[in-house]
């Protein structure tokens, strides 16, 4: 498993023998730096290197490296080893865009701590916040990072992570603990989200509705509740039911209102957002399924954590 | 023997966090691995009676410390980190060092019997450990990120080791 400064890359076979010849080779500036590692600052062609440098591949006689390298067929064969693996990582990188669309997902990662401050401090305080449109720079809506509007997936993927643990550890003072119980509430909580996501496109779907949301916004606003809910249950497991309740309660109108001001703007046709009562059915039932979307939350809220507070 | 030296060179620059690079450009995951091997060794009940005490199975600390770094790893590139997957991981593992230290104290406190006292020191055995391995390796994690996202990277990591110092603490053979 030693590697100085090697990316494998997914897709190659891994060869079988694990030992590295150790290499110093005159004509290469720096050995370890033959697979650069993708993420620092210039990458060298991985097929752009004329002579192997004979790094990571195993070989059968592996101390003796003058005459090892100087056998022609072995430099072939180096040469060619080192094109599969630039090939393979090349389709890796090619084929992942196609399954997770990372550069779309990184725009939801954009994020600093300033903004993340400022946004949970809205979760549980909406009230006071009077501009909900999210910018937009030519087409393409902004980051996160310089609009506080603008949905974000660190958040909710870090308020999932811990309202799980938080679950954890309140079951673990209760006694009712074990490891397993920690994946049970995992995946009962990411069944239920994806429940709501479905649902909710579904109801957009037939509802007809033109509008910008998109599948990873949604999730994103759906996961902002579990703030809410570690807020909960962790007030829950210093104070008891009562500072339970009065933190639920309060996380939850809080939610309710954050989800109806961020999703009107984005399901509502524009004159019913600007607050002006536009009649019509297709504004009413978009208004129906605006407030069904909000009250699910608190309910949700409430149906994932009553059980971890005794 | 060299790859040993390497894991032990690794080994003392995470006991005394110092800036440098050697842990992050020659990455080996032999450190982690020893290190989750031991850990999770050491958190074995030794029930006899078969009976389901609730304490963590060898695999299910084993699936606790790796998908926990390969989450903080996702965290960390996905937030824009010029780390590679592998450092992450490497630095990410070696880190638990400090923990296992704190198990093994644990573990011969315990033989001495469990009370208050006991679980006062082993509480600040552990805490001590604890904030020990998230400085070793915020020192080395977050000098990848730009200072307006250190917090950012660094929260997921000190769940991680909550975890682990929470799997600890709460360990009775």
């Amino acid at each position: 498993m030693h590697a100085a400064g090697l990316a494998a890359p997914a897709g190659t076979p891994r060869l079988p023998s694990k030992r590295r010849v150790p290499v110093s080779q005159p004509g290469m500036a720096d050995p370890h730096q033959f697979f650069d590692d993708t993420s620092s600052a210039p990458t060298r062609g991985y097929g752009g290197q004329p002579s192997p440098g004979g790094l990571g591949y195993p070989s059968p006689s592996s101390s003796h490296e003058a005459p090892f390298l100087a056998d022609p067929m072995s430099n072939m064969a180096m040469a060619y080893g080192s094109s599969l693996a630039a090939h393979g990582k090349e389709l890796v990188d090619k084929n992942i865009d196609r399954f997770i669309p990372v550069t779309k997902l990184k725009y939801y990662f954009a994020v600093d701590t300033v903004y993340v401050g400022k946004k949970l401090g809205l979760l549980v305080f909406p009230y006071l916040h009077q501009d909900w449109e999210v910018q937009y720079q030519q087409d393409t809506p902004v980051a996160p990072r310089f609009d506080i509007n603008a949905p974000d997936l660190y958040i909710p993927a870090m308020a999932f992570i811990t309202y799980i643990l938080v679950a954890g550890l309140a079951l673990g003072t209760q006694d009712r603990f074990s490891p397993d119980l920690l994946g049970l509430q995992a995946s009962s909580a990411l069944a239920w989200l994806t429940l709501e996501v479905v649902a909710i496109l579904l109801s957009l779907y037939l509802v007809t509705v033109n509008t910008d949301l998109t599948t990873i916004d949604l999730v994103a606003f759906l996961g902002y509740k579990y703030v809410g809910m570690i807020g909960g249950v962790l007030v829950g497991l210093l104070f008891g039911k009562i500072g339970y309740y009065l933190v639920l309660g309060w996380c939850c109108v809080s939610i309710f209102v954050f989800m109806i001001r961020t999703l009107r703007l984005k399901i509502l046709a524009q004159a019913a957002a600007e607050g002006v009562p536009v009649r019509g059915a297709r504004n009413q039932l978009r208004m129906y399924l605006t407030m069904a979307v909000a009250a699910a939350q608190p309910l949700l809220m409430y149906w994932l954590t009553f059980h971890l507070v005794r | 023997m060299r790859d040993l030296k390497a894991v032990g060179k690794k080994f003392m620059h995470v006991l005394y966090p110092r800036k440098s690079n050697a842990l992050l450009r020659d990455w080996d995951l032999w450190g982690p691995l020893i290190l989750c091997v031991t850990l999770a060794l050491m958190l074995q009940k030794s029930s006899v009676d078969g009976e389901k005490d609730g304490g963590p199975q060898f695999a299910e600390v084993f699936v606790v410390v790796w998908f926990g770094a390969v989450t903080i790893t996702l965290n960390s590139k996905l937030l824009g980190g010029n780390i590679s997957f592998f450092q992450s991981l490497c630095v990410l593992g070696y880190c638990i060092l400090p923990l296992t230290v704190a198990m093994l104290i644990c573990r011969l406190v315990l033989l001495a019997g469990q009370g208050p006292i006991n679980f006062m020191i082993r509480l600040f055995v552990v805490a001590v450990m604890f904030a020990w391995s998230v400085i070793a390796s915020t020192a080395f994690l977050a000098d990848s990120q730009p200072p307006n996202r250190k917090a950012l990277a660094v929260y997921p990591v000190f769940l991680f080791y909550f975890v682990i110092s929470w799997m600890i603490l709460t360990f009775t053979p």
